[in-house]
């Protein structure tokens, strides 16, 4: 399998403000195949490093690459470029496009990138089948469940194939036993070689990833046995 | 303190706004708009009202004439009074006349009358003409402003103020008839002096006379027959020849006393406007009686009663005037209104807008534990601060707006070099700000009890969560508007049959005695059909503008461009319950842009058509007396064709017409409008015009045609009336003719009522008037001709040309006239074209500004997303442009029919206006120009898609980290 | 329904609330809140617990007065607040209720400051004395140096604080907390708790806190445990959030029901729709005997009754007809 580091970050801050600093020298090496749980008090870091490494703001210091290819000084197209092909997103509020079925929302990264017509549609039905949702394929998302609707989303963040894929929160809004089959997901995505990089309040579910890190203070901390962290 | 909650709440309150800027922009936009429309119209009028006045009185050269009615001392009694009341702020100025005047306001009978008469000795002993009025004038000290108005009125100049050498102005047909010109000199002329008994045996013979001999007198100044000094002091007789009256004195000490005991002195006095009351004319009647009162009260004779009788003028001219203010008026507010409407609904649907973003806002405060008072208290307080300031910029701009009004030459155009108007509307009308104050003031607060009440009682869960409800209108659930539109389309449908084609008269509906020109009808097409159509065309709009969209969605979608969007788009427009606002508001402005602009350019054709119509040709020019001018005027070589005009007033059975002639060869190139050659072609009638047949061959008027029931063909007799008929023989004569042709209107002003034949049959005619058998050698005389000019020719110098012609009195100019039109007193109705076509076009693109950017804010979370997944910002702007680009197209089609149709349905209205403003000769047809209203269309819509566009701006560049925030 | 002296006494009394929210075009009605009963007394802590979506947001709104509910009763020391209108719910808002939402819901257009300010202004308290106990309150939470910035400038967690200052501030009988310390770093969670816990003491303030947080609910007296709109079950102070099995009591409600664990249900559910349960001992066990409740009617037909509305229904409707609640 192949385990080259697909994100990697040297001595990151973030600074929201002269006071606020929020990262402070993060040092992390996500490989293909890793599923991280990032855990620690939301709002004051988790989140903001999440952000980063999705290319949706950048870190004030310090080297982000993804794919090994520095992201610190492309331009804003560059990094949208990089968001469509290489990173795939993952809410906790779904954020599926209303009045659409779920195979036309799993569409749409296709046809923002130029794939359209049958391609797209074939495309589509399979990434559904790999998210076992074929059969609601052409239901409207509010006819969907809070879990059917998640795993949409995880088809739609595939549908680029992105080699990483970032999930902020995905169980939040779910119930346990979706909740764990979304985890499930992630770690046949793993096995296939994808890095899933997973936000989490949730300890249990977080146990279920290869990793868990903590973010204290601004710095992160590798747990292992997760029994041990305060939250 | 209550001062400091007050000013601590508007200080909140200003915050807030602030803070807001963007769901306040239709709210303010709306009041805005509507204080400047409604302050902006009244200003205007009051404007339009003191211009209008002085038009009309200042063609009177006197407003107030007092007569003597008990003689005291002299001419210098009179003119005693003139100089004591030089100073009064009320006058301009003041004269004293000298003359026989005619008997209208006289009751005495005198069996002795005092003639003043005059002889051009030398020229014509025999003269029959001898018996003109000698008229004595003397100008004021200090003013010269009622001969100025005289001399503007004349060839040469009314300046009769040197009392050394003799001066005189003089009629044309003196002119004319001795061959005298300004600056000729006559050698001698007498003034006879003489008391005469008027009734009776020796009626007519001179009791006493004396007779002055005045030498080498100088013609200052030649008036037409017509206007200008004729009218002038009309009623003093005709036939005038005027003297500075010092050359009285000169006649001894006999001439003045008589004249004196005859009453023969007036005293003419010009008001000044500024002091009067023009705006209320009852008043200003009651102004200028007291002062004329009062100048009575200066010359008191020995009963202790004044001597003088004054006669307010212009009490019989104000009476159209005042007609004419209120037809104005109500112009005025029939143009208004619909923009005034569509301020309100801007300022409704703005305050809903407003509402509906604060829904949130609203229910944190409950949780917060306010009640709805205190909540209520808050909105009403905010929307007070932003009315004061809306009212504020509202009628500042108003200023701006009535200045455009006044000073738009023709439909959307300005003439730049004339901007000194714009002093005038500069002032603090109380009037039109605490009008429009309070019309606006009372619907927002309207507004906001019922539509704050809406909002404050929802539950707090409700508010907070985001998502409206759509509520669908009253007129949309009971599928009103769809009758509404179809009977305003109907009635549009049935106008453009009346004005484009004769479809009404025939004869199926004068059986079932349907007519849509009487007032019934009128009422029920026209005027419910203009409200119908506006109303409900925008209501339906909505129900369009999601239709078409849906229907070729697949066709629009497939457009290479929005591929790649396709699916946000169809997402979005899904989502877009609250478009119909936004529709309405288009339709609702579109519909009046387009209005004002077909009935703009509908006007200014119609104002170039009545001119080409007056004219006639490229230039009219009319001589001081009837001659032979022609090969004066082709000496000119800048000159193609001329054709004399000579004129003969006749009578058909018992209508009385004019008969002119025009030259055969000349008449197809000559301006002619709406011809009305219906049976037989112009080019028919103008060949069989040619042949010379037994019987002479006239085209006659349409109207003429129908009050005679003659029609081609058929044989009508003209009747003249002899001019010196011999004893015992009667005094008419007549000519048979033939109809080979009707007319709507003939070029050079020849109406329906008129005839046209050629010189032959003129001649033929003139000489049955003479009783003499006439014979012109090359041309027929005539006082009015029409000139065409080369191509290429520089028509004004060659006007400048024409000017120094023998005998020349007046020119008309087409072309000049044309680029003119603007400067002639067009009572404003350009300018409110123009005013209605720019306020709806502002109003539509605000309107989709704040409602997209209400819009595009609500769903910055989406366009997060997206941007998170993947799409460029391109690729945002492009889904905001197609989820748009249909919706407003459509809006932009629809509302331009109905703009077609109201056009139409107020073309009647239109007309009726005109008749008053000098365009009710030639028939209002609608001008569609198609390539403006295209333009215009793509205007608005390109302004409106930018609008959007600029409201995605921050959606585009927003911190994408929304997205990953959690509701 | 009448309350016995009891009853009046208790600080919040609510009887069968259901919430039941009108699906999106063909999608069926969600059934968020199934017959939930509370009594809670003056100055307890409780805390609801329970998985995502399992309603507990919604009972605390309709708790809070800030939603209507579908059916049932709420009543706070005996008078009733359901289908009260908005006015008349102020008092209960100025005086009882506090309400900290889990996303802050400041005003956005105004500072911290003023957000708390304005509450008190509400009031009817005058503007230097509001001005004063709002910087009290802000100082108390650590973020006065903060209070003149708009929300949009502050962190989630100064949102947070700001938001808890604004219902600390009027001093309120009972404090609605939804996920109170969810963005707060553990430090300044420890201080919010701190303050309610001081709250509770002193002022014998109630609360009730929705959370996920382990170290919040730890200073519930007792906590309710809701799964799928249902109450299932009390904990008591050795509740263990991660692990509610082995704390939960399974309670005989007011009206004589029993709310049963999702995983139970399904497993009976295979014996047909349930309506009736009575306690069986055999030997030294206890089990719970589950009896199908049928009704015949004249001809012969079967039906049972929705519980929400008792209009009848089929027993293999998966949702009545009439009201749309979910059938178990």
């Amino acid at each position: 399998m192949n385990t080259e580091l697909k994100i990697q970050t040297t001595d990151l801050y973030k600074d929201f403000g002269p006071d606020v600093q929020v990262l402070k020298g993060i040092d992390l090496k996500i490989k293909s195949g890793d599923f991280i749980a990032l855990m620690g008090p939301s709002g004051s870091g988790k989140s903001t490093l999440l952000n980063i490494l999705g290319a949706l703001i950048r870190g004030t210091e310090g080297e982000v690459e993804i794919n090994g290819r520095s992201i610190n000084n492309l331009n804003k197209k560059e990094l949208t470029l990089i968001r469509r092909h290489e990173i795939g997103w993952i809410f906790q509020d779904f954020n599926l496009l209303q009045n659409l079925t779920a195979i036309e929302n799993v569409m749409i990264p296709l046809h923002l990138d130029g794939m359209t017509g049958k391609n797209a549609t074939e495309k589509a039905m399979k990434l559904l089948e790999r998210v076992d949702l074929a059969d609601r394929a052409h239901h409207l998302t509010d006819a969907l469940s809070g879990g059917q609707q998640q795993r949409v989303a995880i088809a739609r963040a595939l549908a680029n194939d992105p080699d990483i894929i970032l999930a902020d929160e995905p169980t939040g809004n779910l119930d346990s036993e979706s909740g764990k089959s979304i985890i499930n997901l992630f770690l046949e995505l793993a096995k296939e070689g994808k890095s899933v990089l997973m936000v989490s309040h949730d300890v249990a579910l977080a146990n279920s990833a290869h990793k868990v890190y903590v973010l204290q203070n601004g710095k992160l901390v590798e747990e292992i046995d997760s029994m041990e962290v305060e939250i | 303190m209550g001062i400091m909650n007050i000013l601590d709440s508007a200080f909140h309150s200003f915050q807030s706004i602030l803070r807001n800027k963007r769901r306040s922009t239709a709210m303010i936009a709306g009041i805005i708009l509507g204080v400047s429309i409604l302050s902006g119209i009244i200003i205007y009028t009051e404007v339009l009202q003191q211009e209008n006045f002085e038009s009309i009185v200042d063609s009177a050269e006197y407003e107030v004439s007092f007569k003597v009615i008990e003689s005291i001392h002299g001419e210098s009694h009179l003119w005693d009074v003139s100089s004591l009341i030089q100073n009064d702020v009320r006058i301009e100025s003041s004269t004293v006349i000298t003359g026989p005047r005619t008997s209208v306001f006289d009751n005495e009978k005198n069996s002795f009358v005092l003639t003043l008469s005059s002889e051009l000795e030398d020229l014509d002993p025999e003269s029959e003409l001898s018996a003109f009025t000698p008229l004595f004038v003397r100008d004021n000290f200090t003013d010269t402003s009622i001969s100025d108005k005289i001399t503007s009125s004349i060839v040469g100049s009314f300046n009769l103020t040197s009392t050394e050498t003799n001066q005189t102005v003089i009629p044309e047909i003196i002119a004319t008839q001795f061959n005298l010109q300004v600056g000729s000199i006559i050698e001698h002329i007498n003034i006879t002096v003489a008391e005469t008994v008027e009734r009776g045996p020796s009626a007519g013979v001179p009791a006493k006379s004396e007779t002055f001999t005045l030498e080498n007198v100088e013609v200052t100044g030649i008036y037409s027959s017509s206007g200008g000094a004729a009218g002038l002091f009309a009623n003093f007789e005709s036939s005038k020849l005027y003297f500075n009256t010092a050359i009285l004195d000169r006649f001894g000490e006999n001439v003045m006393p008589l004249i004196n005991e005859y009453k023969y002195q007036y005293l003419a006095v010009k008001i000044n406007s500024n002091e009067f009351t023009i705006t209320d004319l009852d008043l200003m009647n009651t102004e200028i009686n007291t002062l004329i009162n009062d100048i009575s009260q200066l010359a008191i004779g020995e009963s202790g009663d004044t001597t003088i009788e004054g006669t307010n003028e212009i009490e019989q001219l104000l009476g159209p005037f005042e007609i004419l203010n209120v037809l104005l008026i109500i112009f005025d507010v029939i143009l208004v209104l619909p923009l005034v409407i569509l301020c309100l609904y801007l300022l409704s649907f703005g305050l809903e807008l407003a509402l509906e973003e604060r829904k949130r806002e609203i229910g944190i405060f409950k949780v917060q534990g306010a009640d709805s008072k205190q909540i209520f208290t808050m909105i009403r307080n905010e929307s007070l601060v932003l009315f004061s300031l809306g009212a504020t910029i509202g009628y500042l701009s108003s200023i701006f707006g009535a200045w455009i009004i006044g000073s738009a030459t023709g439909f959307m155009e300005f003439d730049l070099d004339n901007i000194n108007q714009f002093n005038q509307f500069v002032s603090f009308n109380v009037a039109a700000l605490v009008t429009s104050v309070l019309i606006i003031l009372a619907v927002l607060t309207i507004n906001v009890y019922k539509k704050g009440r809406e909002f404050i009682d929802l539950e707090v869960t409700e508010a907070v969560q985001r998502g409206s409800k759509i509520k669908k209108g009253f007129f949309r659930r009971n599928n009103l508007d769809i009758f509404m539109v179809a009977y305003g389309l109907l009635a549009g449908l049935i106008n453009i049959l009346i004005w484009e084609t004769q479809f009404f008269e025939a004869e199926f509906f004068k059986k079932i005695n349907f007519d849509p020109n009487t007032f019934i009808w009128t009422l029920i097409i026209d005027f419910l059909g203009i409200i119908f159509l506006w109303l409900g065309a925008a209501i339906s709009g909505a129900r369009i503008a999601k239709w078409l969209p849906q229907k070729s969605e697949r066709l629009f979608l497939s457009l290479p461009k929005l591929k790649n969007v396709a699916l946000i788009i169809r997402s979005g427009l899904k989502r877009r319950g609250d478009i119909d606002n936004l529709v309405f508001i288009i339709v609702l402005t579109l519909s009046i842009s387009t209005l004002a602009g077909i009935q703009g350019v509908t006007d200014q054709a119609l104002a170039e058509d009545t001119l080409e119509y007056n004219i006639g040709a490229d230039y009219k020019i009319t001589f001081s007396s009837r001659s032979n001018r022609s090969a004066d005027i082709m000496q000119y070589t800048g000159v193609k064709e001329v054709m004399e005009l000579p004129t003969v007033s006749a009578s058909v059975l018992s209508s009385s017409t004019t008969v002119y002639g025009m030259n055969p060869d000349i008449i197809s190139s000559l301006l002619w409008h709406d011809l009305g050659f219906e049976e037989v072609s112009l080019e028919k009638a103008l060949a069989d015009f040619k042949v010379k047949g037994d019987i002479p061959k006239v085209m006659i008027g349409t109207l003429l045609a129908e009050e005679l029931t003659a029609s081609i063909g058929d044989e009508i007799n003209l009747r003249v009336k002899i001019a010196d008929p011999v004893e015992n023989v009667t005094d008419i004569a007549r000519l048979k003719v033939k109809v080979i042709g009707t007319f709507n209107h003939a070029p050079g002003g020849v109406d329906q009522d008129s005839i046209v034949a050629n010189y032959d049959t003129i001649t033929e005619l003139q000489s049955l008037i003479a009783n003499n058998t006439l014979v012109y050698d090359d041309q027929i005389p005539a006082n009015t001709y029409l000139v065409n000019a080369k191509n290429g020719v520089d028509k004004n110098a060659l006007e400048r040309d024409f000017t120094s012609l023998e005998g020349y009195n007046e020119i008309r100019n087409v072309e000049r006239e044309i680029s003119e039109i603007g400067q002639e007193n067009n009572y404003g109705i350009p300018g409110l074209l123009t005013m209605m076509y720019l306020t709806s076009l502002i109003a539509s693109i605000i309107s989709a500004f704040a409602f997209s950017a209400i819009i595009m804010e609500r769903r910055k979370r989406e366009f997060a997303v997206l941007q998170t997944v993947g799409a460029t910002s391109t690729q945002i702007y492009t889904t905001a442009f197609g989820e748009n680009f249909l919706v407003m197209l459509t809006s932009v089609i629809w509302g331009t029919i109905a703009g077609l149709g109201l056009s139409y349905l107020m073309n009647g209205f239109f007309a009726f206006i005109g008749e008053f403003l000098g365009r009710g000769e030639l028939p209002r047809t609608i001008v569609l120009e198609w390539n403006t209203l295209i333009i215009n269309g793509l205007i608005i819509l390109v302004g409106m898609l930018s609008a959007t566009l600029i409201s995605v701006i921050s959606s585009v560049r927003q911190d994408l980290t929304e997205a990953t925030r959690t509701i | 329904m009448e309350l016995t002296e009891t009853q009046s006494k208790q600080l919040i009394l609510a009887r069968n609330l259901y919430a039941i929210y009108k699906g999106k075009g063909d999608s069926q009605n969600v059934v968020a809140l199934s017959g939930i009963n509370l009594d809670m007394k003056d100055g307890e802590f409780i805390s609801i617990v329970g998985p995502s979506g399992s309603g507990k947001s919604s009972l605390l709104r309709i708790l809070g007065g800030l939603q209507n509910p579908s059916a049932g009763r709420i009543f706070y020391h005996g008078n009733e607040i359901t289908k009260l209108d908005e006015d008349a719910l102020v008092p209960f808002r100025r005086n009882y209720i506090g309400y900290v939402f889990q996303e802050g819901n400041l005003i956005p257009t105004q500072s911290a400051f003023m957000n708390v300010v304005q509450t008190l202004r509400f009031a009817g308290v005058e503007r230097n004395d509001a001005r004063a106990r709002a910087t009290e309150t802000l100082d108390k939470l650590g973020i006065k140096h903060r209070m003149h910035a708009l929300p949009s400038k502050l962190s989630g967690g100064e949102r947070q604080r700001v938001a808890i200052a604004r219902t600390l501030v009027m001093k309120p009988k009972v404090i609605f907390a939804d996920e109170p310390t969810g963005n707060l770093d553990y430090e300044n969670s420890e201080a919010v708790m701190g303050l309610f816990k001081d709250l509770h003491r002193e002022e014998n303030t109630a609360f009730l806190v929705v959370t996920h947080s382990k170290h919040t609910s730890k200073y519930a007296d007792r906590s309710i445990e809701l799964r799928d709109g249902r109450f299932v079950g009390e904990h008591g102070l050795d509740m263990d959030i991660d692990d509610l099995d082995l704390s939960r009591k399974v309670l005989i409600q007011p009206d004589g029901t029993l709310n049963l664990p999702l995983e139970m249900l399904k497993l009976l559910s295979m014996y047909g729709n349930l309506w009736d349960f009575s306690v069986v001992k055999e030997g030294d066990s206890h089990y719970i005997k589950a009896t199908p409740a049928e009704v015949s009617d004249l001809g012969g037909h079967k039906h049972e009754f929705c519980p929400v509305c008792k209009k009848a229904v089929k027993p293999s409707d998966g949702q009545c007809n009439s009201c749309g609640a979910s059938l178990m």
